[in-house]
């Protein structure tokens, strides 16, 4: 491939390079995320390490943090009888503060990801959380009244949001792809191996050591400070080390360049990160099935204990042992795992999900059969069976989760794991098995679990048929993304606005279909098109009211796809919507003033800027006091171009300006639309009637069902019968001349 | 998120420097065994009339009123609740009650048994009744917690002494 001289290309061949740039490096990018497509042993971890300058450390250290993270909340749980007769708090007040402390728990993780999102510091946020989840264990020991609990478990729960936003993210940037699966099987394990440890610990120190809770918190808390020491050499990688940063510099490396542009003008908030998760297919499923997940892992833990006590009749010391079993099970199943999954991810992301849908469905039969069968020894044993085979579930998980999003909004996507996986699944299994066992008991709340996790398992089958192509979208984001930053910085001259390949959906419907739509600065172009053909939707998504489910939307060299829509009025794009434009209970005046919001305290800007509207439409000074609504049509059609004249914006979109007006106001309203544009502001004219269009305009577009049929001159435009024959006819049909 | 946690780390240096919620003095680190109880046994199955033994080193019983210092007083017994907290007075299960006020002698014996709260100068005492806690049909337990209390009824320190037992009820 031999780009154009970046200088003095065209801005459409520039596009065009784009494109061709992603098609050529995505297979490369492919194999760079890890996914080889091979089906062949996953190589040993130790030379993949040694290859790359790596070390276990990372991996231990955050193995370390994730053990000692189960300290204080488990000792807090198994010691509330003797914390509440030891203070005199109530065992309700109790299981409210540690409600609180799991709600804390629950959201921590989403502020934790916002402070990590422009900058990588999540190896110092692990260390900083730790350390004050060390020194609440310890204070725990202390307290000595319900504030003072409420202020230990507070503390607790907010900086273990760390665990859940961070570690994940931090160990997929911290090892190559070629080793991912692998190490967060073996941090599964070891949190799972903390499981373990800490009712040892408490065992053994309110047993042999006779301790009382305040021993043991003391205890706890000084294991968790000796073990800080150890995390100080934790560093942070920074964002997409192995991956969505190797995906960039293959951008540079293909065009020969040694220029590097990492920094993002246009990034997104935290919210806006949050939303575009959310409109990832697989992403919507896999949370949908961690909800799922989460019940298996939170109350049916408690209800598992229940029965074991009621129904197999198990003292406290054989349910401490069967606990100990299972997580010892779960262990070897992740151990064994590891290569396992890497080798299936090496060949297909798919399969991971696959898999690990059967898995689900697989643990929650065998939860079943457990419960069915007629021996212990036969129950206990499918019980085991049934851990082993779930424990491999958060390694699928946590993979296919994080391999389908860019490096700095992993953070984000582990946060909504910990959210759906420990509030929503939590919450609302706690409801569906409480409300069972109040009538079938403790045994049929554990059977009535097949019912969501078959569901689940099917849902995170469907999240399979997806995984590969949000991959893909990921992987042309971000070379897309850096081709343009190249493109850019070699004085390319790209494009006002650029949408490639826009699917819109509302709800289940798609009604935009890999449309294709671009503006240059200062150009004034045409859409049109039948009612319904899609024109006001792709209006949505460039100015961000609506955002797309695939494809991107770009401003001057940025990506804006999923920006909000305040975000880009303030960068320059406004739109007059079509109808009634303006906000009809408030006067001209007030109207005209609440366009100007984006010039912020500059009231004498304002001024001048209202004047000039005023100046511009007289009729609208006359009735600067009259509400909007009392307006004529043409009237509020003028007091909604004004919207232009006050933002001065860089790309003017206007919807149907001649919708039910008198073809005298609509002349005028087009003169002023050409004045706007000769001050060089590009304007998109949305319109059904074509001759007005066509004679503004030199530039045309025509979409007919969602899909963009025609972009070229105007006039090769009324060339084409085929396409204006359907706006004719309707036109026609409506004694609308045309 | 700078500032975020330094409000966090000074919110919280503030709450444990004024003492909010936290001491260092009269807590129990290690397990206090003077007192032990004998009957019943952890998750013994019994009927009513139910019997609580125990025996206590190192504290003499003198009752209320009698004695000074913190070995010497008498036992309080909490059924299914948590007991009164350390250094409070029974007075403290009444304190939400405004109808019972301590001029008129409030709280008393009958008060306090009516909440399954009851006061012994004894090692032994028997519950004649017992508030059902499980619905009909399903297994039913209950929890004894015995505190000492000083001569002017003050609970002593952190010690609780606790037992649970599932009761049978006879089906009529």
């Amino acid at each position: 491939m031999t780009p154009p001289p970046v200088g003095t290309a065209a801005p459409e061949d520039l596009v065009e390079e784009v494109t061709a740039t992603r098609e050529a490096l995505r297979d490369q990018a492919r194999q760079t995320l890890g996914v080889t497509g091979e089906d062949v042993e996953a190589p040993k971890l130790r030379p993949v390490l040694r290859e790359n300058g790596l070390t276990l450390y990372p991996l231990i250290v955050l193995g370390v943090l994730v053990v000692i993270d189960t300290f204080q909340g488990y000792a807090f749980r198994v010691l509330t009888p003797e914390i509440s007769r030891s203070l005199g708090i109530g065992v309700g007040t109790v299981a409210f503060l540690l409600a609180l402390q799991t709600f804390a728990s629950a959201l921590a993780p989403l502020p934790l990801a916002a402070a990590v999102q422009s900058t990588p510091r999540r190896a110092s946020l692990c260390i900083a959380t730790a350390a004050i989840w060390s020194v609440a264990t310890l204070f725990t020991g202390f307290a000595v009244s319900t504030s003072g609990i409420l202020i230990v478990l507070l503390a607790d729960g907010f900086t273990s949001g760390s665990v859940a936003a961070l570690h994940q993210p931090l160990l997929l940037d911290s090892y190559p792809p070629a080793a991912r699966v692998r190490a967060l099987s073996y941090y599964t394990a070891a949190g799972i191996a903390g499981t373990i440890l800490a009712p040892l610990l408490v065992a053994v120190l309110v047993g042999p050591l006779n301790l009382t809770w305040r021993g043991v918190f003391l205890v706890m808390g000084g294991l968790c400070l000796i073990a800080l020491p150890i995390t100080i050499r934790l560093r942070d990688p920074g964002f997409g080390k192995w991956d969505t940063q190797q995906l960039r510099e293959s951008v540079h490396e293909l065009h020969g360049d040694t220029d590097r542009l990492t920094e993002t003008e246009v990034q997104l908030g935290f919210f806006e990160i949050c939303r575009r998760l959310l409109l990832i297919p697989t992403v919507k499923r896999l949370l949908v099935a961690f909800a799922v997940f989460g019940v298996l892992l939170i109350p049916f833990q408690t209800f598992l204990t229940f029965y074991l006590e009621e129904d197999l009749g198990l003292s406290a010391a054989q349910r401490a042992i069967f606990f100990a079993y299972l997580s010892a099970v779960s262990v070897i199943a992740l151990m064994l795992y590891g290569k396992r999954g890497e080798q299936m991810f090496r060949k297909s992301p798919r399969r991971v999900v696959e898999v690990s849908a059967m898995q689900l469905a697989a643990g929650v039969v065998l939860i079943v059969l457990a419960i069915a069968s007629p021996y212990v020894w036969s129950t206990v044993l499918l019980f085991g069976v049934a851990s082993a085979v779930l424990a491999a579930l958060a390694p699928a998980f946590g993979i296919a989760l994080l391999s389908i999003v860019p490096a700095q909004f992993r953070p984000h996507a582990a946060a909504l794991y910990g959210i759906f996986g420990g509030g929503v699944g939590g919450i609302a299994g706690a409801l569906l098995l409480g409300t069972v066992q109040e009538e079938f008991g403790v045994a049929g709340a554990l059977v009535s679990l097949l019912v969501p996790g078959v569901l689940g398992s099917m849902l995170l089958h469907s999240a399979g048929r997806t995984v590969q192509a949000d991959m893909d979208r990921m992987i042309d984001e971000v070379l897309e993304d850096e081709e343009i930053k190249r493109i850019t910085r070699a004085g390319g001259h790209l494009p006002l606005l650029t949408c490639k390949g826009i699917d819109f959906s509302y709800g289940q419907l798609q009604v935009l279909f890999d449309v294709d739509f671009t503006v240059d600065d200062g150009e004034m172009v045409a859409l049109l098109g039948v009612n319904g053909a899609g024109k006001s939707t792709l209006l949505k998504v460039i100015s961000g009211v609506g955002l797309p489910s695939a494809g991107s939307v770009r401003y001057r060299g940025q990506d804006i796809t999923y920006l909000d829509a305040e975000r880009r009025a303030r960068l320059g794009i406004t739109q007059v919507p079509g109808g009634r434009a303006v906000f009809g209970p408030m006067s001209v005046v007030d109207n005209l003033r609440s366009f100007g919001y984006t010039l912020g305290g500059d009231k004498k800007a304002l001024d001048a800027a209202i004047d000039t509207a005023f100046t511009t439409f007289p009729r609208l000074a006359e009735r600067r006091n009259s509400n909007a609504s009392t307006l004529s049509g043409g009237e509020q059609q003028m007091l909604g171009l004004s919207k232009a004249l006050i933002m001065q914006p860089r790309l003017l979109v206007i919807d149907e300006l001649s919708l039910g007006l008198a073809p005298v106001i609509v002349a005028q309203l087009l003169e002023l639309v050409k004045k706007i544009n000769q001050t060089g502001t590009a304007v998109v004219l949305v319109e059904q009637s074509v001759n007005i269009a066509l004679n503004l305009v030199q530039h045309a577009y025509f979409m007919e069902k969602g899909e963009m049929r025609f972009d070229g001159r105007s006039a090769d435009l009324l060339a084409r019968d085929d396409l204006l024959r359907a706006v004719f006819l309707e036109g026609a049909d409506k004694g609308d001349p045309k | 998120m700078r500032t975020a946690r330094r409000a966090l780390a000074a919110g919280l240096g503030l709450a444990l420097l004024t003492g909010c919620g936290f001491s260092t003095t009269g807590l129990s680190f290690s397990d206090d065994d003077r007192l032990e109880i004998l009957e019943p046994e952890d998750r013994e199955q019994l009927r009513l009339p139910v019997t609580i033994d125990w025996t206590i080193d190192d504290f003499e019983v003198t009752g209320p009123g009698r004695g000074s210092g913190d070995d010497e007083g008498y036992f309080a017994i909490f059924v299914d609740q948590a007991p009164v907290p350390s250094g409070k007075t029974l007075r403290h299960v009444a304190r939400k009650d405004k109808t019972c006020r301590p001029a008129d002698g409030c709280p008393d014996e009958e008060y306090l048994a009516a909440r399954q709260v009851f006061t012994t100068t004894e090692t032994r005492y028997v519950l004649e009744t017992l508030p059902r806690t499980a619905r009909e049909g399903r297994r039913e337990f209950h929890e004894i917690t015995v505190v000492l209390l000083d001569a002017d009824g003050r609970r002593i320190g952190e010690s609780a002494w606790y037992v649970r037992f599932e009761l049978k009820r006879d089906v009529r």
